[in-house]
């Protein structure tokens, strides 16, 4: 049995399991088949799947099935709720005694291990410490229909599975749930679901709709096209044929295919990286949702981070609040604050308001205070740090305005800012001017409206003035760039002209960006140039030599061997390897001897041997930490090597 | 084999707990009486019924124990004398002096044959004051088989006049040992068991089997084989009577945590019909019929959600169907009972099985979920 991941996001992942002729894809279904009087578990879709034995009871640790399908499910862990400790204890240590003769012929990657939601959180981790002990990596949950009452029991119990156990364990929810819990279960780290709430619901006459369901007496029309639903003539005739139930075949097949979507919805996210965008679409269909989404980005959010890419191309629609806590948001909100500092020869800052148009240089607005800046006097244009005021990131310089999600995102504006929109804006912006306040330099605020306020507020937080060159009229207005033009001329006057390389400043910003705060300038000397075509992407050039190339879609710098080894001094990003030299094209995850924790999926990384020296440099496929304790599966897609 | 249970102690505390709220009570009046429809060895009859206010049951109040599903400590006193059992069985014949029944069942939420909860003068008192009801040809008596003993039980036929039959109710509740010991947490094995059942029928005496259904931690589908496999092995035993008693929730009881936090739920009546009709399958086909005169039914609260229940629009039908089959002895009376959640239920004793999640009625309801 293989198991390969394909991309994770979040909690959530996309992989293949392999065994000789058989492949399932998961996120993916298991269904409750028979064979004779045997009951077991279906895997996967359709012809394709695995099978898994039910659990036993748990009331006794020891077993002596015999294990014909799959996938071995040993041991059905007795945790239950209400249960006194001591109790739980005693039987614990009796399963872990027993475990290893239950376990020792079978093959560890298809043992299986079934628990439950319990009272207590450190019986959960002393349970979780036996699971990855053993290295089981399969794990069934049950007696978790309680929890979709509870959304802090249900995330605390994922989210502390999460923590403790490599991505390369599968969850597998035995509970029948319905569909419309699918999606932030999947986001919290489900990897299968049992999808028989289907035929649960269709012998309760339920047709379940995308975000909801109904008694069938109760819809006139089918909403649906489906195989099932176009089989039947008209809904009046049904229910008059059967009006007490047995409309179930109908139902069955509509309801199936209705939680069968859901899951296909979530692979294809996922694929797309896209889910969290379908998340805060799907959240709306139940409360518990919406709680749980939000109890994982306060409680979790780290490790969501982690594992979500740090470089991207799908546009984030920031249209609710849930968006403002998005991984990719937070994740760029907090690197910003790390390894973003104006430079030293920095003498005024000047802050532009955003523009729906991204990235922003390319908006009408951005080329009218471009323009500006550029009439000023070219010798001393290196004074100024452009910073752009925006919701829901906060604060951008001009130099990373590409950069993924500051080129990516939209939200709905309307000129009123929520109390949210205020405080992130406010608190980014703080953390970016203290430096300004320190090395005392000039802020100017060239905004107007309802950006004045945020401001202001600024202001209060750091004791230090602005300039405001837009009071009375629109930033764009030709009086406030003329006002914003004089203020400039006025204070640049005073300096000496001094060299000014903004391509240098803007692969140093990136370079800092991505691998922290200092690295751009050993990384990249003075007489680095940017060269490009427009819709390609930029050539980081030092003469004629090729350092590394800016993606167009994502804002990402690569890494080449002459910057690798600049890096694999530091040591950043770094991953390194069992061996001396590098086969092939991608490292896995069996020769990984240790990886820089600061590594999400999609970063560039140097690739070490284990003296330490640079054999090639590459793109990060999961995080830093799961390099470390993943068991098996592609790594690191080398890019160039030594 | 070890006769302590998995959840000894903490039954044992949830007990404990329990007392310190039990309700003061008369020592002359008993808990409850009342006249019954009632299925007599041969046919259908009247019954008395009386629950003793007594010290309660020794297992009961044990260290070890008491059972998982048992609340009925709490209606018990602990100062009750021979005098006061007598005053108490007078008293509940006085209010039905005027009626006719057949049968006289006396129950003790313990053993009547413990000298300790029942004394021998209020035993021997209460079957001699049975002598004078010339109607009535049945007596039944409760214990557990620890009690059950060749002397105790010559001493209560000299009390008891010949034309009265006396029948012992034996709380087998499972006749898996691992299921009686570790579910129930009972306290005996089945040999126990064996031995009392022997005993009694030496002395001439009836024994009725109490079976408990759906214990804690077992799916549907294991209690209904636990009821049906227990039933036969009592009646081939030589019991001649067998109740069969769903579980009901218990305040204050381990069950009733369970219950309360969603790891226990109480069976389907869909669950008894099959297992009855299984067990009189069986029974025809392996030609017990003259081994057993009834196998009765009659779960208190039948309905409630802290009952034995199926859904709101059958459970009516059903309470009254069980009464019923447990008068007449026919288990087809059950057929005649069609409700739309006969399919669900069948779904969901699959779905538990293969998941083993006693949670599933919370997907009972599809509306409250989306």
């Amino acid at each position: 049995m293989k198991f390969q991941l394909t991309v994770s996001s979040g909690f959530a992942k996309l992989a293949k399991i392999k065994d000789k002729d058989k492949q399932i894809e998961i996120p993916t279904t298991m269904t409750v088949n028979k064979s004779g009087e045997r009951i077991f578990w279906q895997i996967g879709e359709e012809d394709n799947y695995f099978t898994m034995n039910i659990p036993q009871s748990s009331i006794k640790p020891n077993s002596s099935e015999k294990f014909v399908d799959d996938y071995a499910n040993v041991a059905n862990i007795f945790m239950h709720k209400t249960v006194d400790k001591s109790i739980i204890d005693r039987h614990l240590s009796a399963t872990k005694e027993a475990l290893p003769k239950i376990i020792e012929s079978l093959n560890i990657e298809k043992v299986a291990i079934t628990i439950q939601p319990t009272d207590s959180n450190e019986t959960l981790k002393q349970v979780l410490q036996i699971i990855s002990d053993f290295e089981i990596r399969n794990i069934a949950i049950t007696n978790f229909l309680p929890l979709l009452n509870r959304p802090r029991q249900a995330t605390t119990f994922l989210g502390t599975i999460k923590e403790q156990l490599p991505i390369d364990t599968i969850l597998y929810l035995l509970s029948p749930i319905p569909h419309t819990f699918i999606p932030i279960f999947a986001y919290a780290g489900i990897d299968v679901f049992n999808t028989d709430f289907a035929k649960i619901a269709a012998k309760q006459s339920f047709y379940l709709t995308d975000f909801s369901g109904k008694q069938l007496d109760r819809i006139k029309e089918l909403p649906c096209f489906c195989e099932a639903c176009t089989s039947v003539d008209k809904i009046t005739n049904l229910l008059k044929k059967d009006p007490q139930n047995s409309n179930s075949t109908f139902l069955e097949k509509h309801n199936k295919m209705m939680l069968a979507k859901k899951i296909r919805e979530i692979r294809n996210a996922i694929r797309n990286q896209e889910l969290r965008s379908y998340i805060e679409q799907m959240v709306h269909s139940n409360v518990f949702s919406g709680t749980a989404l939000r109890l994982l980005d306060k409680y979790y959010s780290d490790l969501f981070i982690s594992r979500t890419a740090t470089w991207q191309t799908a546009p984030i629609n920031h249209i609710t609040t849930y968006s403002f806590y998005r991984p990719a948001i937070q994740g760029f909100q907090r690197r910003m604050l790390d390894r973003y500092k104006i430079p030293d020869k920095k003498k005024i800052v000047v802050i532009f308001p955003c523009s729906a148009r991204k990235p922003y240089s390319q908006s009408k607005s951005h080329k009218k205070f471009l323009n500006t800046l550029d009439s000023l006097d070219k010798r001393k244009g290196g004074y100024i740090q452009e910073l752009i005021l925006t919701s829901p990131l906060g604060v951008i310089p001009r130099e990373l305005e590409t950069v993924y999600p500051a080129a990516h995102y939209d939200i709905p504006v309307t000129g009123d800012w929520s109390f949210e929109e205020k405080e992130i804006a406010v608190y980014q912006l703080t953390g970016v001017l203290e430096k300004a306040k320190k090395l005392k330099m000039t802020v100017i605020a060239h905004v107007s409206d309802e950006y004045i306020e945020l401001c202001e507020e600024t202001e209060k937080n750091l004791k230090m003035k602005f300039k405001y060159t837009s009071l009375k009229s629109k930033a764009t207005s030709q009086i406030s760039l003329s006002d914003l033009s004089k203020e400039l001329s006025k204070l640049l006057e005073k300096l000496p002209p001094i060299t000014n390389y903004s391509d240098v400043d803007k692969i140093r910003t990136i370079a800092d960006y991505q691998f922290g705060l200092g690295i751009g300038e050993g990384l990249f000397n003075e007489k680095c140039r940017l060269r490009g075509k427009p819709r390609q992407p930029l050539l980081v050039m030092r003469e004629r030599k090729q350092l590394g190339v800016i993606h167009q879609e994502t804002g990402q710098l690569t890494l080449s061997i002459e910057t690798g080894n600049v890096l694999a001094k530091k040591p950043k990003y770094h991953v390194i390897f069992e061996g001396k030299e590098l086969q092939g094209s991608t490292l896995f995850a069996v020769g990984v001897v240790d990886a820089d924790l600061d590594i999400r999926p999609s970063d560039a990384v140097v690739v070490l041997n284990v003296d330490k020296e640079l054999v090639g440099v590459g793109q990060a496929l999961v995080s830093g930490f799961d390099m470390k304790h993943m068991r098996s599966g592609p790594v690191v897609k080398i890019k160039q090597k030594v | 084999m070890d006769t302590k249970g998995i959840f000894a102690e903490q039954i044992c505390n949830l007990r404990e707990k329990s007392l310190r709220e039990r309700k003061d009570r008369n020592p002359n009046k008993a808990i409850a009486t009342w006249i019954e429809d009632d299925r007599l060895i041969k046919k259908q009859g009247k019954a008395f019924v009386i629950i003793l206010n007594s010290k309660g049951c020794k297992w009961g109040l044990g260290k070890d124990g008491g059972c998982s599903m048992c609340g009925y400590s709490n209606e018990t006193s602990s100062d009750i004398t021979a005098e006061n059992l007598i005053k108490q069985f007078l008293k509940g014949l006085e209010i039905f002096e005027k009626k006719e029944f057949q049968s006289i069942k006396i129950f003790n939420s313990g053993s009547f044959l413990d000298e300790i909860e029942i004394p021998i003068e209020a035993q021997n008192g209460i079957l001699s004051l049975i002598n004078d009801f010339n109607e009535v040809t049945e007596v039944i008596i409760e214990s557990r088989p620890e009690f059950v003993q060749k002397s105790v039980l010559k001493r209560l036929k000299s009390n008891l006049n010949k034309d009265k039959e006396l029948e012992i109710g034996i709380g087998l509740e499972s006749s898996n040992d691992f299921i009686r010991i570790n579910n129930i947490n009972k306290g005996f094995l089945f040999n126990d068991f064996v031995k009392a059942v022997d005993i009694a029928i030496k002395e001439d005496i009836r024994v009725k089997t109490y079976l408990l259904m759906k214990p804690p931690f077992l799916t549907e589908k294991e209690a209904i084989d636990d009821i049906v496999q227990s039933t036969l092995v009592a009646i081939k035993l030589g019991s001649r009577s067998i109740s069969i008693n769903p579980v009901n929730i218990q305040t204050g009881t381990f069950v009733y945590y369970l219950w309360r936090n969603d790891i226990y739920h109480p069976p389907w009546f869909w669950s008894l019909k099959e297992a009855i009709q299984r067990i009189w399958f069986q029974i025809n086909k392996e030609n017990l019929e003259n081994k057993v005169d009834r196998i009765v039914s009659d779960p208190s609260s039948s309905g409630l959600s802290r009952s034995i229940h199926n859904c709101r629009k059958c459970n009516r039908d059903f309470a009254r169907a069980i009464q019923d089959y447990s008068l007449k002895q026919e288990a087809f009376l059950f057929d005649s009972i069609t409700c739309s959640c006969y399919d669900l239920w069948k779904e969901l004793i699959v779905q538990e099985e293969a998941s083993r999640d006693f949670s599933l009625m919370k997907v009972e309801k599809a509306e409250q979920l989306l």
